[in-house]
């Protein structure tokens, strides 16, 4: 253990990173709340259009009618379950595509260029068709969401795969390892990583999809209501759903992100 | 008996615009128990002919047999530490060593207990819960000789294993190799740059000149350098000059 002296250049150094933080999040509030004031005050005053732009007031003023009715938990509600299953099915499908690319190494290299192809594709342009071979309901909008992140998912972990350094493939060998045990001790874990960082890009992935799909398919959650809006020219309603987007799509990065610091602290530091 | 053979081995790597010949026409005998250093200027094809032994790669010319078997043909009995330790980071220490049983299926309590006493016994026994990102380059390697060690293979191939390590610590695994070897009697092929350790190792040394790798020169260690444990070997009055007589050898190789 240190003197006093060292004991106590720490307790100051503690002391600068706690005013530091203080200061950092001081300035994240003052931030908002400037925002939502600036936003109320040129509504009011109409230096903004109020049809177009709306105001803060209102936009609460529409939760708590919205919230006491209880109608906009459905649209919530429909919106995550979709997204989040978008975001499983195509993470998880992607991962899977990677292992049977991996597996046949000659299917990967004939469907090398079609990958590029379908990579390169603005996925939601096959929105319309999705809507016609699905029918319009969840289950074309989860479709959305998966197409959006399935590709670039099953690219990312299948080079990543093919990254792993051959050498492990070779100590495995000289054990006797079968091709089903080279991937599930190497070609797999070693590829955790990249596995868990395509999940941050999905989440993103997956709210497009599902929004757009929404926009399509015209039936309930948030998506559908910023169209609704649109069609009535209600731009709260418009604005309301938009903050409620980033609200939970914010929610769920954060989870994500919790899930790959526990995963990625777990790895280095068992 | 010969235990390995190695009969007009050559090989060539293959590129869509070249082929490089990394060995030419290798042919040597091993006996059962021996210890065989093969050194050699860099890119010689000293990895390559190991990884042939192993039947990792199959050459495109010649035969290896263990015991007058093809080794492709027959269940792995060897054990192969690489260049490198390449221990599974995601892994313990013990779930390393444990590694070749749990491929072969055979990790069971005592398998478990005989990696822990195979840590001890190498001096590393405390470190079997940790991973390997928290242990230092001797240590690793260490690890990594245990895990070659468990599955008790007929015969070792050392890739320059104590290549990346200072000098004190590779002179006491150098010892440990050679005494563990000893101690189960085991036949080894150790490739190395280093000509000393070649000496103080082993008891025959095969030089091989590089583009493509062939036999150059066959040594046979002086007999009481053979006897004698690496340390000691070092210390005795019959190692500089027959090290003179290697050393000559490789100058002459223009390397
Ligand atoms: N996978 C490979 N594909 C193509 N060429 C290769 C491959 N591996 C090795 N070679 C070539 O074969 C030759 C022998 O390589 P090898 O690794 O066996 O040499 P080495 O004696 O082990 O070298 P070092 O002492 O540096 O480890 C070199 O010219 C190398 O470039
Ligand atoms: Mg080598």
């Amino acid at each position: 253990m240190g003197n006093k002296y060292d004991e106590l250049r720490f307790f100051q150094y503690k002391q600068k990173l706690k005013k530091e933080r203080r200061f950092i999040t001081c300035w994240q509030i003052f931030i908002f709340i400037m925002f939502f004031a600036c936003w109320e005050i040129s509504s009011r005053l109409k230096w903004i259009d109020p049809l177009i732009f709306s105001s803060p007031s209102r936009v609460a003023n529409l939760f708590l009618e919205k919230t006491t009715d209880g109608s906009i938990w459905l649209h919530i509600q429909v919106t995550l379950l979709e997204t989040v299953a978008g975001f499983i099915i195509g993470t998880i499908g992607g991962i899977v595509l990677a292992g049977v690319l991996w597996w046949f190494p000659k299917i990967s290299k004939i469907l090398d260029p079609y990958l590029v192809v379908l990579n390169a594709m603005p996925k939601v342009a096959l929105g319309p068709i999705i809507i016609v071979a699905l029918g319009p309901g969840y289950f074309s909008i989860i479709a959305m969401g998966v197409v959006i992140a399935i590709i670039i998912t099953t690219i990312v972990v299948y080079s990543a795969f093919r990254e792993v350094d051959e050498n492990y493939v070779k100590v495995l060998r000289t054990f006797g390892a079968s091709r089903y045990q080279i991937f599930k001790e190497a070609i797999f874990p070693a590829s955790i990583p990249t596995m868990i960082s395509t999940f941050k890009v999905n989440v993103g992935l997956a709210w497009v999809g599902v929004i757009v799909g929404e926009f399509l398919v015209s039936e309930k959650g948030l998506g559908y209501l910023i169209i609704y809006g649109f069609q009535v020219f209600d731009f709260t309603l418009v604005l309301f759903s938009l903050l409620l987007i980033a609200f939970f799509a914010g929610i769920m990065y954060q989870v994500v992100e919790k899930i790959e610091y526990k995963l990625i602290q777990n790895r280095s530091s068992r | 008996m010969t235990f390995l053979t190695v009969q007009h081995v050559s090989h060539q790597y293959f590129s869509s615009d070249n082929y490089t010949k990394a060995l030419e026409d290798i042919s040597f005998e091993v006996s059962e128990g021996q210890f065989l250093s093969l050194i050699g200027p860099s890119g010689c094809g000293k990895t390559t002919l190991l990884s042939i032994i192993a039947g990792l790669i199959h050459p495109t010319e010649g035969t290896v047999l263990l015991e007058e078997n093809e080794i492709q043909k027959q269940k792995v009995q060897l054990g192969y530490m690489l260049q490198q330790d390449y221990l599974f980071p995601w892994k313990t220490i013990k779930e390393n060593v444990l590694l070749g049983p749990h491929i072969q299926r055979k990790k069971d309590v005592s398998m478990e207990k005989q990696a822990e006493e195979l840590l001890a016994e190498i001096g590393i026994g405390d470190t079997k819960n940790l991973y390997p990102n928290q242990l230092s380059g001797g240590m690793r390697q260490r690890a990594s000789l245990a895990r070659t060690l468990i599955t008790d293979p007929k015969i070792l191939l050392l890739d320059e294993p104590f290549s990346a390590l200072d000098y004190q610590t590779k002179l006491k695994l150098e010892n440990l190799v050679a005494t563990i070897l000893k101690t189960y009697e085991k036949t080894a092929i150790l490739v190395t740059h280093d000509i000393e350790e070649a000496i103080a190792m082993s008891d025959t040394i095969i030089m091989l000149s590089a583009s493509p790798g062939k036999i150059h020169k066959i040594f046979s260690v002086p007999e009481e350098l053979q006897q004698m444990n690496p340390f000691e070997a070092r210390q005795h009055a019959a190692f500089p000059s027959f090290f003179q007589n290697v050393w000559k050898e490789m100058d002459d190789l223009g390397q």
